[in-house]
């Protein structure tokens, strides 16, 4: 339904010229999030700069009845911003604003397009840090890490960032606001500020964010384990979990994504001839790193490790990580095109299920690289392919299927940190069953009674057991 | 009304499945009926849907009077005959357990395979895990690991239509769906059945000890409580009791509790003897024993009114001194008796009001002032174990989301087989 000319004259009004977005050029950078299989043009793109003109803006969409769906900065990966054809998008990459830093009880309140390094860079000085650490922290915001419930590779340690988030202010679809920021050591009444992290745009569209600040630690070390077999590194992640070890990150980098990053700008010092690498972060007192670090390290030798050296300085320590920060952008090396799925797997299932979604990529001809989460169970199987394949493109989103199936046959789920979206919505019956969803879509319905707010996003539009007897066809066309 | 409910639910469940008991202790007996399977759930909560029943869920009924009495009663649900470990998996850190599971099961169960359980709650035979995570129950290790709520990892939940939902799962990191379990946990059973849940653990500590030390007065304790929040120490818990001032003229003992590698235990007791002078420690079975006695002991009399306050952390000390005034004048006048209980780390304060004679007809009066004083903190104050009908809420006012809270209690359950006015002055769903 196309927007009325009052109603465009009111948005103007509201928000301003740099507001508004309604040319077709500047709209087509809006029509799809890091999943850039799937895209729909909005009708309009609303950029508020306060939570004042969201909330205006939004009620002059909700009389109109169009569908709206926010958005950070639209690193999402699993298509939970990708617009509604002819609907609204509002972003919020304009309010970039920290509201409110209180080092005394480490909390701070930002607006929502507040870029995640940012929000740490600005609080370092006090000795303070944010710790959900997405590896589009350099661009994503704490808005979207709210709407995905975001995770990083520190979050085996700190959480993601539902963890983090004392408080919200919330624009609903009508443009009531909720205001829910003042951090409380225990809700009044339903958690609503915890509900709300994680439910991908579809309750309302959260303007400001007051979160957890985390005291730097006394130690920090980073050990590189150097593998040369992929499956010791996954054997030496289950033992570090089964030996109580308490590291703050573990993560693996197999050799393709080795090789990828070694050849980028974010070259870290990983050595090309590895299958893989152990990146291990030990973090605490002096005495807690250094007795920590010791296990770790005879943990890797006993699983084959040929090599395990510690980060000798600061700089080294944040080229290391530099490398694994960068890693998905330097996939683009092997292909236009990347396809990261984001699967989570009970974590004494690592090796066996690595190595199945490999042999599924091989299977389909498809190239497979791993850099993963692996002290959480998070696995990133990473699919490079180019979009302008057709052919190719079915064979990825099959891959992505069957991984997908996979591993929720093996205990695990769809998502650690990416979120449903539109990617994994139909896939959500193979998790959930019909009545687990109605309740979900009830809770869904108290929020946005008219489903106005990212429709179509996360649970299913068909029933499961329609769903199973009928498979569907791919949601994506590239 | 009592005796219909009683005999229908004899008829449908069998006579002995059926007991009495009350919501409150103060309060009328009631049919209890504990079923032992899910489908046993599912037919009491359709029965209920279809005679028009409100019920109330239970677990051992040890939080049942922490809400307001309910408006309307017919019976209670209880998961206290559903209970039992379902999957421990070591490897992964991950329990999941029925609903009437006590966390004393739990803990055992975990530190048999070198995991600690959180929450350490006081009386865990007493505790059950629906109740813990309905009453979102956090417990004095909130100060390391966090909230409860933080460590729910899955739910599984029976809606008033009798249908089964389940939200998250058994892995420590997944996103997939809405985080329900997040909902339900503290939800006060005005809005499911909790029948099983899944908690993610944690590391059990190669050594623990407990740094015990005396505070002479308020200011001193705030001292000794802030010096070592503030050192390079991470310890699990820092509560401190009132005590007996015969006892070396000492009015409060803080307890400390270390835990983690050997050597990092021993490094952080030194830092600790250097801050405390005077302290002593307790260690092994010995700690975690006096911790419980020092906790439970304090906890003993909770069947009574307890006012429990939050504040944010950098308010905790004028909290206690505004908290302390407030209570002075009963107390001299021997009115009310109240046992302290503080949680410095996580800025909780909890009084056993332990009232006599005229004690509890001023304690609607004290809970108000508690919450008009400490507003301005942006303190929340409860009132639980209230008997009777007190003539104040048990929980605050809520400032914000109240109408959203009504509708997903419409949502979830549109005929008011839960009584969500026991969480709520006002009830979510209105007469019916």
């Amino acid at each position: 339904m196309p927007l009325s000319a009052a109603a465009r004259k009111e948005l103007a009004r509201i928000l301003g010229p740099r507001g508004v977005v309604d040319d077709a050029a500047g709209r087509l950078a809006y029509e799809s999030d890091g999943l850039a299989l799937i895209h729909a043009q909005p009708q309009i793109v609303l950029l508020p700069r306060t939570t004042q003109e969201c909330a205006q803006a939004m009620r002059v969409l909700f009389q109109e009845g169009l569908p709206v769906v926010g958005r950070g900065a639209g690193t999402g990966l699993s298509g939970g911003a990708t617009p509604v054809e002819g609907g609204a998008l509002v972003g919020l990459a304009r309010m970039r604003d920290i509201l409110e830093l209180n080092v005394a009880e480490r909390f701070a309140r930002v607006q929502a397009g507040v870029v995640n390094v940012d929000l740490t860079a600005m609080c370092a000085r006090h000795g303070l840090f944010y710790a959900p650490d997405p590896s589009s922290q350099q661009a994503c915001t704490i808005g979207g890490n709210v709407g995905e419930n975001s995770g990083g590779p520190h979050c085996f340690k700190y959480g993601a960032t539902a963890r983090h988030v004392l408080g919200l202010k919330i624009v609903r679809a009508d443009g009531e606001l909720l205001e829910l920021s003042t951090p409380q050591p225990e809700p009044d009444g339903f958690d609503l500020v915890g509900l709300f992290v994680g439910s991908e745009g579809t309750f309302g569209i959260a303007t400001e964010v007051t979160v957890k600040l985390c005291r730097k630690p006394a130690a920090i070390e980073t050990l590189l384990a150097v593998f040369p077999r992929l499956d010791g590194a996954c054997d030496a992640t289950s033992e570090l979990i089964a030996a109580r070890l308490e590291p703050s990150a573990i993560e693996i980098l197999d050799r393709l994504t080795i090789q990828a990053v070694e050849a980028s700008v974010f070259r870290a010092g990983y050595p090309k001839h590895a299958e893989a690498v152990l990146l291990v972060d030990v973090e605490g007192s002096e005495i807690e790193v250094s007795s920590t670090v010791r296990d770790v390290g005879a943990i890797a030798r006993a699983h084959g490790a040929i090599e395990v050296r510690n980060a000798r300085s600061d700089a080294e320590r944040k080229q290391l990580w530099a490398g694994r920060k960068g890693a998905f952008g330097a996939m683009g090396r092997i292909a236009p095109d990347l396809y990261v799925a984001d699967v989570c797997v009970p974590r004494t299932k690592l090796k066996s299920l690595v190595l199945a979604t490999t042999r599924i990529a091989a299977e389909k001809g498809l190239k497979l690289s791993n850099v993963f989460h692996a002290g959480d169970g998070n696995l990133h199987p990473n699919i490079s392919y180019d979009r302008r394949d057709p052919e190719e493109v079915e064979r990825v989103l099959a891959a992505g299927r069957e991984i997908m199936a996979l591993c929720v046959e093996a205990g695990g789920s769809l998502t650690g940190e990416h979120g449903v979206g539109l990617e994994k919505r139909e896939e959500m019956c193979l998790v959930f069953d019909d009545e687990d969803l109605a309740a979900m879509s009830r809770v869904r319905g108290a929020w946005d009674p008219h489903k106005r707010l990212n429709p179509g996003k996360l649970i299913p539009v068909r029933g499961c057991r329609e769903a199973r007897a009928f498979p569907r066809p791919e949601v994506a066309a590239p | 009304m009592s005796k219909d409910v009683a005999k229908l639910l004899e008829r449908n469940f069998g006579a002995a499945s059926v007991t009495r008991a009350r919501v409150r202790f103060d309060g009328p007996e009631l049919p209890m009926l504990a079923p032992i399977s899910v489908e046993g759930f599912r037919e009491a909560l359709v029965l209920a849907q279809r005679e028009k029943w409100t019920l109330v869920p239970t677990g051992l009924g040890s939080k049942l009077s922490w809400c307001a009495a309910p408006a309307r009663a017919d019976f209670l649900l209880s998961t206290w005959a559903f209970s039992g470990v379902e999957a421990y998996e070591s490897g992964d850190g991950t329990i999941s357990a029925r609903a009437g599971t006590t966390l004393a099961e739990l803990r055992a169960r975990a530190a048999a395979g070198g995991h600690a359980l959180v929450p350490d709650v006081p009386r865990p035979r007493r505790a059950t895990l629906g109740g813990v995570i309905a009453a979102a129950q956090s417990g004095s290790d909130r100060l390391r690991y966090g909230p409860l709520r933080d460590h729910v990892l899955g739910i599984e939940v029976a809606l008033a239509d009798g249908t089964l939902a389940n939200s998250g799962g058994r892995l420590v990191k997944n996103v997939t769906g809405y985080d329900l379990q997040r909902l339900y946990t503290g939800s006060n059973g005005c809005l499911c059945l909790i029948l099983g849940a899944t908690l993610r653990l944690f590391p059990l500590p190669q050594e623990e000890c407990q740094v015990l030390a005396t505070a002479v007065d308020r200011a001193q304790l705030v001292r000794l409580a802030n010096a070592a929040l503030a050192a390079p120490v991470r310890p699990i818990s820092l509560c401190a009791g009132r005590i007996d001032p015969a006892r070396d003229g000492a009015q409060w003992l803080l307890a400390l509790q270390l835990g983690g590698r050997a050597e990092v235990v021993a490094a952080e007791r030194t830092i600790l003897e250097s801050l405390w002078p005077g302290s002593r420690c307790v260690q092994g079975d010995e700690a975690r024993q006096e911790a419980e006695l020092l906790r439970d002991k304090a906890f003993d009399e909770i069947d009574g009114p307890l006012l429990r306050a939050y504040v944010r952390p950098a308010a905790f000390a004028l909290a206690l001194e505004v908290l302390e005034r407030l209570l002075e004048l009963d107390t001299r006048e021997g009115v009310l008796q109240p046992r302290w209980w503080l949680e410095p780390g996580v800025a909780r304060i909890d009084v056993a009001l332990r009232p006599q004679g005229e004690g509890s007809r001023r304690i609607a009066q004290r809970v108000v002032e508690a919450r008009a004083a400490l507003a301005p903190l942006q303190g929340r104050v409860q009132l639980l174990h209230a008997a009777g009908d007190v003539g104040v809420a048990p929980f605050g006012p809520i400032e914000a989301g109240a109408q959203l809270m009504a509708d997903l209690g419409t949502q979830l359950d549109p005929t008011g087989v839960f009584d969500s006015g026991r969480f709520h002055a006002r009830s979510l769903h209105g007469p019916r």
